[in-house]
Formats: C-alpha cells, sequence, structure tokens
C-alpha cells in the first residue's frame, strides 16, 4: 500500500494538468521513438517471396536469398518494381515512413535538386546534406538523446546518493577530505575530458556516458549530502541504531526514502541538461560520432549551408519543445512536493 | 544491573580538525546504579548531560573514561559487534514521536526491525503475532500494521515506540523525555502504561526528565545532574521531602504544584553557565544562595548522608 | 490571586467569536463561540492541550492569521470598546506592538538573529513614532534593566545567538514593553525554558504587571503553572471555553468534567501512588467536530441530550461559569 504522502503528491501532480500532458508527451513520444525501426524504415517489415516469410527489418538477408545476384543487402525499394513484387506474386510491408535513417534518397529527388531540399510532400521536413530524410533522422535522434541521457540520470543519481550519503551520514573527518576531493574534481574543464577522451578511446555512445556520468554527479551530490546532513539528526536514526541496525541498512532503508526529494525534483532537469550538453557536443563534433543520428549535427549541418535553413529550424524546435516540456514536468513535480501553501496576510 | 563508575563523556564541537575543536565534558564523573525492576529518574536543566549520559549507555555515545558495568560486564572499550547482542537488553524511547517513527516506514516494519536482527530465527508469521501482542500490550489496535505514523497522535506514537522497544524483551529502558512533547492527558495514559509494563516485564527505567512533577510521581530514586556532574542522589522521598543540596532544593522548589499553591518559592540568581565555559570548582557556586569561599576554590566531596543517599557539596543539609 | 474589584474597566470582551480556517480538508471550526473578558490590570490564562485553538486564538485577536486562510465568522473582539474585526487594516497596524505586544514561545525563532538586538527592540518604538531614536535607545536600556539584563550596553550591541534562551525571553519581554502597551499576549512564553529560569521569568512577568498595569492574556498548556499566577483562568478544549473563573472557582472546584478530569490527570502530591486519571478517547478534530458537546464521547457523565444538542454557558457564580448540561439549573 503506497504510502498516503506519496499518493498526495502523485496527485497534485496530476492536478497539474500542464506538468502532466507534458509528462505524457514526453513518455509517450519517447515509447514511440523506441519503436521507430518499425514505424520509418527503408526497410520492409514482412517480404514474403515464393511462399516465404522473410523480416528484414530484423534479419539480414542477402540479395541473392531474395532472388538477386548480390550477396549484399539488397536496395528493397528498387526490388519493389521487380516484375514478382509489382505482378503481387511476392509482397513487401512497408512501415509507415519508409525513409531509413541513412538512406540517401538521392533517386527520389527530382533532377536539377541537389541534396539538402526543402521540404516538400515527398521529405514533410526536408533532407540534408546527404539527402537523408530529416524527419527520420530527428525521430532516431531524439531516441538515442532521451536514451542517452536517462542513462546518464541514472548513473548520475546513483553516484550522488552514495558519495552524498556517505558524506551527509557519517560527517566528520570523511566528509571532509571526499569534499576536497569533489572540489578537485569539479575544477576540470569538462569540455576538454571529453576531448580527451574521445581522441584516446575513440567516439562513441559508452564512451561519452562514462565520462560524462564521471563528472556530473558532483552537483546533486551536494544536495543529497545537505538533505543526509539534515536526516541524520532525526530520532529515528538514533532509535534504528539503538536497535543494532547496520549503518548501511540506516542509509539506505531510513533515510533514502526520505532524502528523495531532491533526487525527484531534479531529475527534469538533470534530463535537460544533458540533452543540451549533447546537442552542443554532437554540434561541435565532439559527441556521438556519425552517421548516427543527432540533432546537433542536424544543427551543425545547418551551419555551414544557412540557405538550408530547415536543418536548423525543426531540430532546434524539437530540442525547445523537449526541454519545454521537461521543464513544465520538473515544474509540475516542485510544486507537488512543496508541502506549504500560499498564505497571504494583512 | 547496571552500574555507572566514574563516568566521562565528552563531546567536540567546532571544526573536527585541530585547531578549533573544543572538547565539551558533557558527563564528568557520574557514579550510580541502576537496580532490576527500579524506575531512576534523571533530572536537570539544559547543559546539565542528562541526555548525553543517556546516550552514551545505548552505546550511541562513546565513553571517554570511566566504567559502565552491566549484568557484570564492563561496557566500556567493547567493540561494535560486542555491543550488537546487548542493545536487546538495553533499549530506549525517544521524546519527540514526530521524528523517533521513521515516516516512510508502516507501523509493522518499526516495530519488527528489531525483531528481525535480533531474533532472526523467527519465522514472517511468528513475528507479526509478536507484533500485535505488543500492540496489544500499550493498548492499540492490531489493525494498524499497515499504516503510516503521521496518521497517529502524538500518544499513540509514543506507544508505538514503547512496542517497538519492548519487543525486544529488555531489562532497562532508557526514557529519554519520553513524555515532555506529550499533551497532559496523553501524558497521564503513557505513565500509566510505563507503570504497568514495569510491574508486567520486571523492567527497569532511567527516567531522563526536566518535568519534577511527572519525575517524582514514576520514580523509585532520583538523580539530580547540573553541568555533567550528579550532585544528589537519592530516593524519592528522600529527594522530595528532605534535598540536601541547595540546587536540589531550589529545583524542586521551582516546580509548579497544583495543590500547593501559596509555597514559599526562592528562585535563583544567574543564568545556567555555559557547558564550555563552566565555573571553577563547585560548579554551582555562582547561583547557589549559600556559597562561601571555598567552594570557589575547591571541588565539593562525596558526602554520603543515608544508605543509597548521597551528595556532593560542602554544605549539605543533613 | 488578588481579589478582582468589579468596577475595574473591561479592556478586552470577546463575544461569541467564532473562526474558521481554510484547509486542504475545506473549512474548519476551529474556534466556536467564545467569549472571555480581560480587565484591566488582570492576569487572565487561556489554557487547553494542543489543538484546542488557543495559538489560534491569540493570533487571531489582532488579525495575525492570513487573510486568505481565516473565516471570522461571527461574534465581536472589542478592545477598548472598538470592534478589531471591524477595523480596517491601518487601525489594527496602529494597534499592534502599541497598545497589544506579544511574546512567543521560541526566542531563537521570534527574534532576527541577523540583527543586532537594539535595532529589533526600538523597531516598534519607531514604528508607532513614539519618539526620536535616542529616546528609544534610552527606554530599551532602561527596560532592559528592569528584566534583570546585566551588561546592558554589550547585550544592546550584540546579536541573539550568542545568548541563552531565558535571556532572549527577558529581551522578548523588554520589547513587547518598549510602547507602553495595555494588553501584553504571551503565548507559551515559558515552554521551552529551563525550569529554574522559569521561574525567574514568571516572578518577572509578575513584577512588570504591576508596575506597569498591565494586563496580560497568558496562553498555556500547562495548567500548574498558571495556578501560581493567574487572577482567572479559562479553560479551552476542542475550539470552545468549558469554563472559566477565578483560580479558586477552576481549580480547587471545577464543575466541567473535562477540567476535572484534565486537573486529577497531572501528577501532584496527592496522587503519587495512585494511577494517575486519564482520559480516554482522543480529542476531536475539528474536520469532524461533534454537534453536540465537544467533550462528551469521552465524558464520565454523558448524557443523551449531551450527544445531540451543544450545552449552554451556565453563569455559575459572578466570574465562574461552565459550558455543560449537568449543570443546568444551577445557574445563580
Amino acid at each position: 500500500m503506497l504510502n498516503p504522502n506519496t499518493k498526495k503528491r502523485i496527485r497534485k501532480f496530476i492536478n497539474n494538468k500542464r506538468a502532466y500532458y507534458s509528462f505524457l508527451f514526453l513518455i509517450g513520444s519517447y515509447i514511440l521513438s523506441l519503436f521507430s525501426p518499425v514505424l520509418m524504415n527503408n526497410k520492409p517489415l514482412i517480404l514474403q517471396y515464393k511462399g516465404d516469410y522473410f523480416f528484414p527489418i530484423v534479419f539480414y538477408y542477402s540479395e541473392e536469398e531474395l532472388g538477386g545476384a548480390n550477396r549484399t543487402q539488397p536496395n528493397y525499394k528498387k526490388l519493389m518494381n521487380r516484375e514478382d513484387f509489382v505482378s503481387g506474386e511476392s509482397y513487401m510491408v512497408f512501415p509507415i515512413l519508409n525513409y531509413g535513417v541513412n538512406e540517401d534518397n538521392l533517386e527520389s529527388l527530382e533532377d536539377g535538386v541537389n541534396p539538402p531540399s526543402s521540404p516538400d510532400t515527398k521529405h514533410i521536413l526536408g533532407t540534408d546534406d546527404r539527402g537523408r530524410d530529416v524527419f527520420t533522422r530527428i525521430i532516431y535522434g531524439y531516441r538515442i538523446a532521451m536514451t542517452f541521457s536517462l542513462l546518464l540520470v541514472f548513473v548520475e543519481m546513483f553516484l550522488a546518493v552514495v558519495i552524498g550519503a556517505v558524506q551527509g551520514y557519517f560527517g566528520g573527518l570523511l566528509d571532509i577530505t571526499v569534499q576536497r576531493i569533489i572540489e578537485i574534481l569539479s575544477s576540470i574543464p569538462f569540455l576538454y575530458v571529453i576531448l580527451i577522451m574521445g581522441s584516446f578511446l575513440g567516439k562513441g555512445f559508452m564512451v561519452l556516458l562514462i565520462t560524462y556520468g564521471a563528472l556530473s554527479w558532483i552537483g546533486l551530490s551536494y544536495y543529497m549530502r545537505g538533505e543526509f546532513l539534515k536526516l541524520r539528526n532525526f530520532q529515528f536514526v538514533d532509535a534504528a541504531r539503538a536497535l543494532g541496525v547496520s549503518n548501511t541498512k540506516i542509509i539506505f532503508r531510513h533515510l533514502l526514502p526520505n532524502a528523495i526529494t531532491p533526487l525527484v525534483t531534479f531529475l527534469p532537469f538533470t534530463l535537460i541538461s544533458s540533452i543540451s550538453i549533447l546537442s552542443a557536443l554532437d554540434f561541435l563534433g565532439y559527441g556521438i560520432p556519425a552517421p548516427n543520428p543527432s540533432w546537433g549535427e542536424l544543427i551543425g549541418q545547418g551551419r555551414e549551408r544557412l540557405t538550408a535553413w530547415w536543418l536548423i529550424a525543426f531540430p532546434s524546435m524539437a530540442l525547445f519543445l523537449t526541454i519545454l516540456l521537461s521543464a513544465f514536468v520538473g515544474e509540475g513535480l516542485r510544486d507537488a512536493f512543496d508541502s506549504k501553501e500560499l498564505v497571504e496576510y494583512e | 544491573m547496571i552500574e555507572l563508575k566514574n563516568l566521562y563523556v565528552s563531546y567536540f564541537s567546532g571544526s573536527v580538525i585541530g585547531w578549533n575543536a573544543k572538547e565539551i565534558k558533557a558527563v564528568e564523573d557520574v557514579s550510580f546504579s541502576i537496580k532490576s525492576s527500579e524506575t531512576v529518574g534523571l533530572v536537570g536543566e539544559s547543559g546539565c548531560g542528562k541526555s548525553t549520559l543517556g546516550k552514551a549507555m545505548l552505546g550511541l555515545l562513546p565513553i571517554a573514561s570511566g566504567e559502565l558495568i552491566f549484568e557484570g560486564q564492563n561496557l566500556n572499550g567493547i567493540k561494535k559487534s560486542e555491543w550488537l547482542p546487548l542493545r536487546k537488553s538495553i533499549q530506549v524511547i525517544f521524546q519527540d514521536p514526530y521524528s523517533s517513527l521513521n515516516p516512510r516506514m508502516t507501523i509493522f516494519e518499526i516495530i519488527s526491525e528489531g525483531v528481525e536482527i535480533h531474533f532472526p530465527e523467527f519465522s514472517k508469521e511468528e513475528i507479526i503475532d509478536k507484533v500485535k501482542e505488543m500492540l496489544t500490550k500499550v493498548n492499540l489496535s492490531v489493525d494498524i500494521l499497515d499504516r503510516y505514523p503521521h496518521e497517529f497522535s502524538g500518544g499513540q506514537r509514543q506507544r508505538i515506540a514503547i512496542a517497538r522497544a519492548l519487543i525486544l524483551n529488555p531489562k532497562l529502558i532508557i526514557c529519554d523525555e519520553a513524555v515532555s512533547a506529550l499533551d497532559v492527558s496523553t501524558q497521564a495514559q503513557v505513565m500509566n502504561l510505563l507503570k504497568t509494563l514495569k510491574k508486567d516485564f520486571n523492567l527497569s527505567y532511567l527516567f531522563i526528565s526536566h518535568d519534577l512533577n511527572i519525575v517524582k510521581y514514576i520514580s523509585d530514586k532520583i538523580a539530580v545532574m547540573y553541568l555533567g556532574k550528579i550532585v544528589e542522589f537519592g530516593t524519592r522521598d528522600q529527594i522530595t521531602n528532605k534535598p540536601s543540596h541547595p540546587y536540589t532544593k531550589a529545583l524542586f522548589a521551582s516546580s509548579y504544584d497544583l495543590k500547593n499553591r501559596n509555597r514559599e518559592r526562592p528562585t535563583l540568581i544567574g543564568e545556567i553557565p555555559s557547558v564550555i565555559n563552566k565555573p571553577e570548582a563547585c560548579y554551582f557556586h555562582t547561583r547557589c544562595p549559600i556559597a562561601k569561599e571555598i567552594c570557589r576554590t575547591k571541588k565539593p566531596e562525596k558526602v554520603n548522608l543515608h544508605e543509597d543517599h548521597f551528595t556532593y557539596c560542602h554544605f549539605p543539609e543533613k | 490571586m488578588s481579589k478582582l474589584s468589579e468596577d475595574r474597566k473591561i479592556l478586552l470582551d470577546v463575544k461569541d467569536f467564532s473562526l474558521d480556517l481554510v484547509t486542504e480538508n475545506g473549512s474548519l471550526p476551529v474556534i466556536q463561540d467564545i467569549s472571555f473578558q480581560i480587565k484591566e490590570g488582570e492576569f487572565l490564562a487561556l489554557v487547553g492541550e494542543s489543538g484546542c485553538g488557543k495559538s489560534v486564538c491569540s493570533l487571531a485577536l489582532t488579525k495575525l492569521l492570513p487573510s486568505n486562510l481565516a473565516k471570522y465568522k461571527s461574534g465581536s473582539i472589542l478592545f477598548q470598546e472598538e470592534d478589531i474585526i471591524k477595523m480596517d487594516n491601518m487601525s489594527i497596524q496602529k494597534l499592534r506592538g502599541n497598545q497589544i505586544s506579544y511574546v512567543f514561545q521560541e526566542p531563537f525563532s521570534s527574534l532576527n538573529p541577523l540583527k543586532k538586538i537594539k535595532d529589533q527592540i526600538i523597531e516598534a518604538f519607531l514604528v508607532h513614532g513614539m519618539g526620536s531614536k535616542q529616546e528609544a535607545l534610552d527606554k530599551a536600556e532602561y527596560l532592559l534593566e528592569k528584566v534583570g539584563i546585566t551588561d546592558v550596553k554589550q547585550r544592546l550591541n550584540s546579536y541573539p545567538n550568542h545568548m541563552s534562551g531565558g535571556m532572549l525571553q527577558r529581551i522578548s519581554i523588554a520589547m513587547a514593553l518598549i510602547t507602553d502597551p495595555i494588553l501584553l499576549i504571551a503565548d507559551e512564553p515559558t515552554s521551552a525554558i529551563d525550569v529554574t529560569i522559569q521561574a525567574q521569568l514568571i516572578h518577572l512577568l509578575m513584577e512588570l504587571k504591576e508596575q506597569f498595569s498591565l494586563s496580560v492574556l497568558f496562553i498555556s498548556h500547562d495548567i500548574a503553572l498558571v495556578s501560581h499566577m493567574a487572577d482567572r483562568i479559562a479553560v479551552m478544549y476542542a475550539g470552545e471555553i468549558v469554563e472559566s473563573g477565578t483560580i479558586e472557582e477552576v481549580i480547587d472546584s471545577p464543575k466541567h468534567p473535562y477540567t476535572q478530569a484534565l486537573l486529577n490527570s497531572y501528577p501532584s502530591t496527592d496522587n503519587l501512588s495512585q494511577e494517575l486519571e486519564v482520559i480516554p478517547g482522543i480529542v476531536p478534530s475539528p474536520i469532524d467536530y461533534p454537534i453536540g458537546c465537544h467533550f462528551e464521547q469521552r465524558c464520565k457523565y454523558k448524557m443523551d441530550i449531551c450527544r445531540l444538542k451543544k450545552p449552554n454557558h451556565i453563569k455559575l457564580s459572578e466570574s465562574h461559569s461552565a459550558l455543560c448540561h449537568l449543570l443546568e439549573g444551577k445557574e445563580k
């Protein structure tokens, strides 16, 4: 049975329409983006050939297996024009949007038009400098950005809780020593570390995650430390110690559930900052490497071709919208956790 | 059953490292004992060290020097792992019913936590039965196992805290201002309960309080502390009717009794000195109505007045 | 303790006053139809347990509650024959800190830790335009000596966090007296103070009351404490005043069952070896106050009518009255 206090907070959050709908939209769109290979892909979902069923989205098939000559993966759109598909003997079912994330749609362009092309009926948000559909890239980019940020948030929170809790609960010399170490760590310039790590270990999702995670927990740990410093003076801590409860158990079972307020209220803002920083790194070229789709990278392309306004406008809007909605959610969470009423005095 | 001999407890205020740390001698040279099925009341005002003493007896604060002998074993200097089995014998009830129960734990979790640690052989059903038994003993309904502390009043929460301590079958319970935060009628309830439980379970209490009427009501013996030292120790009747130390007299004279309203009320002058800057020699001499020169220069020695009644004073009233 | 002459003027006359507080559970009737009076130079103690509404009452008397949460439902609060409830903001502000002063419970939070003592003491004096800054400082020195502070000049120049609770409460009392108030409202001023210092403060309060001809409204949960200093006492339970009268009347011959039970649950010299009387049940919450007598569920003498109908205020003597059905017909 959920703590009535928690229920009250959930209710308060839900009653805040702006925050609640933003939350639903963000979650919904993220889940949708997780299914993006199924929704927008240049490979068909199901392919029937000579009576057998193939699933090109999941498995790799060579052209040979499908009646072609090469051993490479067939271009399924070209395959659509083969007689057996045209006649209906075989068929394939494409996803809703049949552009791949890395497909250069050069054939589909009209003559004389070079990539990047402006928005038209075929590509609603235009194409980028390699002819790839911008809309598809934005959605795939959203998936990567959010996944990265969520993972980062969890790494960050885990580290911040453990370190902040140890500092706050034990206090004394341990606290002071760790605090000095943290101060040294926080003076390391973040961008340089990313660059150095990138050149040593190669650019990639995991490298970025680990490097970023190793430095970003510092701010949150200050709050957790504060919470634990405050909480350890409560008498139920003394009572637990008098019962003989071990320190680890006290920290995680007794204190942590009471200290989640900063964690929950900071979560959306941590998310915002990590998405922003990721986009900034991608823009500079130091983030997730090409050809992975990313908003920052699209904006970077746009910087070089200022006439291709859609390369700047649409990813920026996506970024803006994500940050705005996350901010609403953050505001809603903060209000839900706020125990005081608004009062006026005469 | 438990005996304190020349016990010293200190803590440090100010910075942890080096230069600013000041050692505050919260408890100095305290010696008295608590027998089985006996309630010893511990009274004193701020800075007297009574709460610190209680915590040291629970093993929550380190003992600087002296002996704390529990059933023959000296607890000063034992390792943390050796303390663990003793914790079921010495338990505590704290003052603030609003912060002594974890707001995120259910009543069942709160009461059963100790059992899980000290009696791991009990099965889940046995633990539930034991918890229900305790709840009945403290006059609470057994349906509250899944509820949370904030749904209960102060008096009910204190009873939950009592159940939490009692379930381990302790020999000594330290009541650190256990009823001070409660309303008068709730205080009465909890006091009656403590008295009943003492009889039923053969308990001893160290009843720490600043409320003299309550202490007079519940104690068999009373210890009076001032700025870390015991100034007088005796049976309840001796302390109440024949107090020897001037502080004891002034302390009990400043309590308000409903029936004796026209009694002489001598008041002390001056503030209670700070714990950091204790006066010389006899700590009480700055406010004592009968202080003489020797009180400023020589520490008072122990004067045995009767059996189990002693005081530390140069001019005790006999 | 002193005999009151009946021809002293009535300073504060609260008549049938009711107040609601708006909470997330709706509008709660935390004060219901209370009436009491304070005459000039009189010490009235308002006693009750937590949740009975006494602190809300003390703040309500000068409209110190948040205006969007406190609803003044009915009744009147006449101070020197003017109704405070009907006063506009300007007039009330002229009253607060001037003719009606407060002393609160927690000295460490009622004084600003960031301002020097002298700036805080003279603030009320200057705000009410009673003189120049120098005059204020002189008066502050005089009052601090009166309340028993030594090294006055040094104390004036220091900050609150260097002083003990007892000293800060003395300063709070001096602060309250700087504007020569007629009525001092003290809300549990000694509850956070050590016992021997408490005795000093009470002694001081009594002296000042005589010297400055103050009326005092003293709010407390400790009936034993107030029995030693008040002239009259009003007992509050669950938003209502259930009994009021002189000390002798209320303490020595209480007529309301709650007062009787309350007095019996105090450990005192004559019940040391007995069990203390326990009042069964718990105080009702304003969320569901009963329609009849608020104390009925826990009362030893309850009758059917107690559950159905609110009791009347029965006047047992010139000064003694109680709110109880049992006393119907005993009016004098």
